[in-house]
């Protein structure tokens, strides 16, 4: 069995693994209470836009992933608040453009080497060190604006106006929220994937949903289940040679369905 | 408010409103859907600026209120997640935390406050109920308590008998009449429902895009008035302490 922790591979993914569950779990919440999870998707998609300006560039994918997914995530939340616009709406078009404006920048610079399904599905091999130094450095600040911010994101989250009213600064906060989101999304690509990392962003919470009525319970839960989750996805990608993005989504939406029917059967009787 | 006009693309949603509230008043503000009542406390708080006339909220313009929290705001109940995973005690909390700085835990007076608020809504037994898990009169009753955890001056309240049975829209409204007693507020609801609010209440006003009444409950309305404001003949009668039927009330 520690077969599996021989390559320095695995070492580097699995840490990556350590650090970005619980950012997850707690991010899960507040996306999930506010109806906001096609909006992990809408930034996760925007990623793939911002990795072909990169490549297209000749410039790190990561950092134009990283800066494109933060103002559009920051962009997004100053449209809706005009109210023109419904984040439905306005996700489902970034959606198709980023996704778009990628296809066309990737067959315009003929980028054959590029790892398109790596960036799409994971990749634990792409993992490097100097992704687990930013993964741990946004870690690190995501914990500091959490611990600072955990009250006034829970009032925010629960009902803006009067949060507002009540002398909390919503804009300011939902500003940071957002970056934090989408510096979170880009970190976690290269081991998720771009069109699986939206998962992350809504099973966690929906799990802990269902077994906890208090918020601090649900947090706890969503933190446990994306740690146990994301983990033995990773080790059964490695055993079974599959996409680990894929491997950790599946388990996690089976592990969720089986609690889901577990708690249904448990409440009717 | 002080002859205010506020538009949406163009369309008026009120026109020239001129409203005051006192201290130790409790206002309603009846009219049907889309009459713009929501509109009204919208522009009270600062959502929606005027583009004629002035608005004052205890003396100042109304965004200035936002950092101090002395307006105890209710927004119709509907829109709130009933799955939130929050008890009644941590509803009200939320007020008392955004009274401190980030990161700040809560003082004992806090605590204290947040136990007064829920004695006084008659909501102590249940603090530590999911609030989702709540009736809809109770969940009114915690954001009452929520509103006073701030501590504010006045209170503004968004259809807040709305899904509410006859018994618990009685009980609020004397929540209401008696939070105003003990605290002084001035207190403005807008409503929908005419009927039981006119008991409780100090005014009333009746608006459909223009404001078409505004006086004592008791005071007769000038006939023609509810037709123009609802739309439909109306035949209205107000069950208060000279009801006979009713009694006086407790």
């Amino acid at each position: 069995m520690m077969d599996i922790l021989q390559f320095s591979f695995v070492y580097q993914a699995l840490i990556m693994v350590l650090i970005l569950a619980p950012l997850f779990g707690l991010l899960s919440f507040f996306i999930v209470l506010r109806r906001l999870s096609f909006l992990g998707a809408g930034i996760a998609h925007s990623a793939f836009g911002g990795v072909a300006l990169g490549v297209f560039f000749g410039i790190n994918p990561f950092l134009s992933a990283l800066v494109f997914c933060v103002f559009a995530a920051v962009c997004m939340g100053r449209i809706v608040k005009r109210g023109q616009i419904s984040y439905d709406t306005l996700i489902g078009i970034l959606f198709a453009f980023s996704m778009a404006l990628g296809a066309v920048l990737i067959a315009l610079r003929k980028a054959y080497t590029f790892d398109l399904s790596g960036y799409l599905f994971g990749n634990i091999l792409a993992v490097t060190l100097q992704d687990l130094i930013v993964a741990a450095a946004v870690s690190l600040l995501f914990y500091l604006f959490f611990a600072l911010t955990l009250n006034r994101l829970l009032f925010l989250t629960f009902e803006q106006p009067v949060a507002q009213l009540s002398g909390i600064r919503t804009e300011l906060l939902e500003t940071l929220f957002l970056s934090f989101l989408a510096l979170i999304i880009v970190v976690s690509i290269k081991l998720v994937g771009i069109i699986l990392v939206s998962a992350l962003v809504v099973l966690p919470a929906s799990f802990g949903l269902l077994l906890s009525k208090r918020y601090r319970g649900v947090m706890v839960l969503s933190v446990f289940y994306t740690l146990t989750v994301l983990t033995a996805g990773l080790a059964v990608s490695y055993w079974l040679d599959l996409p680990p993005g894929s491997t950790m989504v599946l388990l996690g939406s089976l592990v969720y369905f089986i609690v889901l029917l577990i708690r249904r059967i448990v409440s009717s009787h | 408010m002080d002859h205010v006009w506020v538009r949406y693309h163009e369309r008026p949603v009120l026109e020239d409103i001129s409203l005051t509230v006192e201290p130790g008043e409790i206002l309603s503000v009846v009219g049907p859907n889309g009459g713009g009542k929501t509109t009204l406390l919208h522009s009270l708080v600062g959502f929606v600026q005027p583009f004629q006339g002035r608005i004052r909220v205890l003396g100042k313009d109304p965004s200035a209120h936002r950092q101090r929290g002395e307006i105890g705001y209710l927004p119709q109940i509907n829109h709130i997640n009933r799955l939130f995973p929050v008890s009644a005690e941590d509803v009200v909390k939320m007020a008392r935390y955004a009274r401190r700085k980030p990161g700040c835990r809560l003082k004992p007076e806090d605590h204290r406050r947040v136990s007064n608020v829920l004695e006084r809504v008659g909501m102590a037994q249940w603090k530590h109920y999911h609030f989702g898990s709540l009736s809809g009169g109770q969940q009114q009753r915690v954001l009452i308590a929520r509103a006073l955890a701030l501590d504010p001056q006045i209170l503004l309240l968004d259809e807040p008998s709305t899904g509410l049975d006859a018994v618990a829209q009685d009980t609020f409204y004397q929540i209401l009449r008696d939070i105003r007693d003990e605290y002084g507020l001035a207190i403005l609801m807008v409503s929908h429902d005419i009927g039981t609010v006119s008991a409780f209440v100090d005014r009333l006003a009746c608006l459909n895009t223009r404001l078409h009444f505004h006086g004592k409950p008791k005071d007769c309305i000038p006939s023609g008035v509810l037709e123009k404001v609802f739309g439909s003949r109306f035949n209205f009668v107000v069950h208060d302490e000279q009801c006979e039927t009713c009694g006086p009330r407790s």
